[in-house]
């Protein structure tokens, strides 16, 4: 677009209307509607970003690595089995490192669920090791049936049980999050049908005398878009910045109240330029709606 | 420029408040259009200005049979024709000078363009003062003029008015006659509705005079190019 064209567009944008679209109460509540679903798909949108995001990070954290459990049996010595199961492990080909986890550092892992890590001292607490793959080739089913064989009371934890569990979690959070959206922009559409057809009804005559002086379809249909667009961007921002403002504060709140308990809300730079886009987004959908709303009414007279 | 044949025309599943209607304008005319309320005058002028298709009959205006005319057409053939309407119909919103300026700026005009030719405008039909009047602001007359402004701004070849002199006094309605009168000898075709006959019978224009839905056989004999 040449800045000649972009310039006329602008003007013709921002011209007075022919249709006293501002000052009437058809369209009144519209920009607290539009407010109020951009919210919501605001939050919606982020959710499933924050979620989608943080399945990403445990994922990417749990591939590729390992748990071998070695339970206290009550029969022979603890460190002697962790000791073959290490050394099961580190002749195994594609693990990269195995390395035990000391009784006290397991202590501190449980110690935000079991309290005191003193009273941990009487529980028979399993030893644990911490497998890294060198490469995701490890057949991970024999290795667990070989460490179960070699070594009484070992378990072998891939933690694919978690990984599918996040995945299946993380794609229903964004689902729903989908729906969610998908389900406000239908509202914001119905609104704006309804509003667009009340104008119609009050601006009756107008649209009549425009369309017998000759104004094609498009030039009433495009008086409504422009109206609606305005409309949209202004109770869309509102929204927006209401929604931008909850999940600051909440991101907030969630790092305070709990720290390390909850994933947090980890946006990064293109998620909030996304959630930022759902206003010009919905305002182009109002208008689009609008538009069509007008045309298909027009299409009536002859 | 304007054929009726056979047109008839009724609304929904009512009577025939047109019938048999045959008649031609030809380019440059000027026609009074007569008959009592209720005769099928307005419905007339609504078939000439486009806002209704006839439901029987053939129209041709401009060398087009409207019957196969595509919708989208139509605005292109309605920019031909000014309309001035009985309740003047202008937008309360929008200036003297906004409302005048309205089918320039349909048909697509740069405002540059516009305001000057709409201010010499108003002027011609002595509202040089009141360009930026609100119609609310305007006396009847004072809306009439710039209801007859818009409808020739854009230079139209068919000028229609429903009874323009209704709503005022006989001085005025006069001089609005010879701004019609005018446009007419500029080349503009004028068709205006009116019951007032003392005018009809001053300016010596052809009578299309309609009777129960009938173009009467004795005005058509006199007014319509057969």
């Amino acid at each position: 677009m040449t800045p000649a064209r972009l310039a006329d567009w602008w003007l013709r944008l921002i011209a007075r209307n022919d249709l006293p679209l501002r000052g009437d109460d058809t369209g009144r509540f519209l920009p607290w509607v539009v407010a109020v679903m951009v919210f919501l798909a605001t939050l919606s949108f982020a959710a499933a970003l924050a979620v989608g995001a943080a399945a990403n990070r445990w994922q990417h954290d749990l591939s590729g690595s390992a748990t071998v459990q070695i339970a206290d049996t009550g029969t022979g010595s603890l460190d002697a089995r962790v000791a073959a199961a290490l050394d099961l492990l580190r002749r195994t080909p594609g693990i990269r490192r195995a390395d035990p986890i000391s009784p006290q550092a397991a202590a501190e892992l449980l110690k935000p669920w079991l309290g005191n890590a003193a009273a941990l001292a009487d529980l028979p607490m399993p030893r644990l090791i911490d497998v890294a793959f060198d490469t995701y080739q490890v057949d991970t089913v024999t290795l667990g049936r070989q460490l179960a064989a070699a070594v009484p009371g070992a378990s072998f934890d891939d933690h694919r049980r978690w990984v599918e569990g996040l995945a299946l979690i993380a794609r229903s959070i964004m689902l729903v999050a989908t729906v969610v959206v998908v389900l406000v922009a239908g509202v914001a559409a119905l609104s704006v049908i309804f509003a667009v057809r009340s104008g119609l009804a009050v601006h009756r005559d107008v649209i009549e005398v425009l369309h017998l002086i000759g104004a094609h379809d498009d030039y009433i249909a495009n008086s409504f878009a422009r109206h609606t667009l305005w409309t949209g961007l202004r109770g869309g921002a509102i929204g927006s910045l209401l929604a931008i403002g909850s999940l600051i504060a909440l991101s907030h709140v969630g790092r305070d109240a709990a720290p390390g308990m909850l994933p947090g809300l980890q946006l990064e730079t293109l998620d909030w330029v996304m959630l930022v886009l759902i206003v010009p987004l919905t305002a182009l959908l109002a208008a689009a709606t609008a538009r069509a709303t007008v045309l298909r009414a027009l299409a009536r007279l002859i | 420029m304007v054929r009726f044949d056979n047109v008839g025309m009724r609304y929904g599943s009512g009577p025939e408040v047109l019938r048999d209607i045959s008649f031609a304008l030809a380019p440059g005319s000027f026609h009074f259009l007569t008959g009592a309320s209720g005769a099928g005058k307005s419905t007339l002028l609504r078939l000439l200005y486009l806002a209704q298709r006839p439901t029987r009959g053939l129209i041709t205006m401009f060398d087009k049979d409207l019957a196969t005319l595509p919708r989208d057409e139509l605005p292109a053939l309605r920019r031909r024709i000014g309309v001035v309407f009985q309740d003047f119909r202008l937008i309360g919103h929008l200036s003297a000078l906004d409302n005048v300026a309205l089918p320039l700026k349909i048909a697509g005009a740069r405002d540059d363009q516009i305001r000057d030719h709409v201010r010499e405008l108003l002027t011609w039909v002595g509202l040089g003062d009141h360009v930026d009047a609100k119609p609310a602001t305007l006396s009847g007359g004072q809306q009439q003029r710039v209801a007859l402004a818009r409808a020739v701004i854009g230079r139209p070849a068919l000028l229609l008015a429903d009874e323009p002199t209704g709503n005022v006094d006989d001085r005025i309605a006069l001089r609005l006659l010879h701004l019609f009168d005018e446009l007419n000898k500029m080349g503009t075709t004028v068709v205006v509705a009116t019951h007032n006959e003392s005018l009809i019978a001053r300016m010596r224009h052809p009578v299309l005079h309609l009777d129960k839905g009938e173009l009467a056989q004795r005005a058509a004999a006199r007014a319509a190019t057969p």
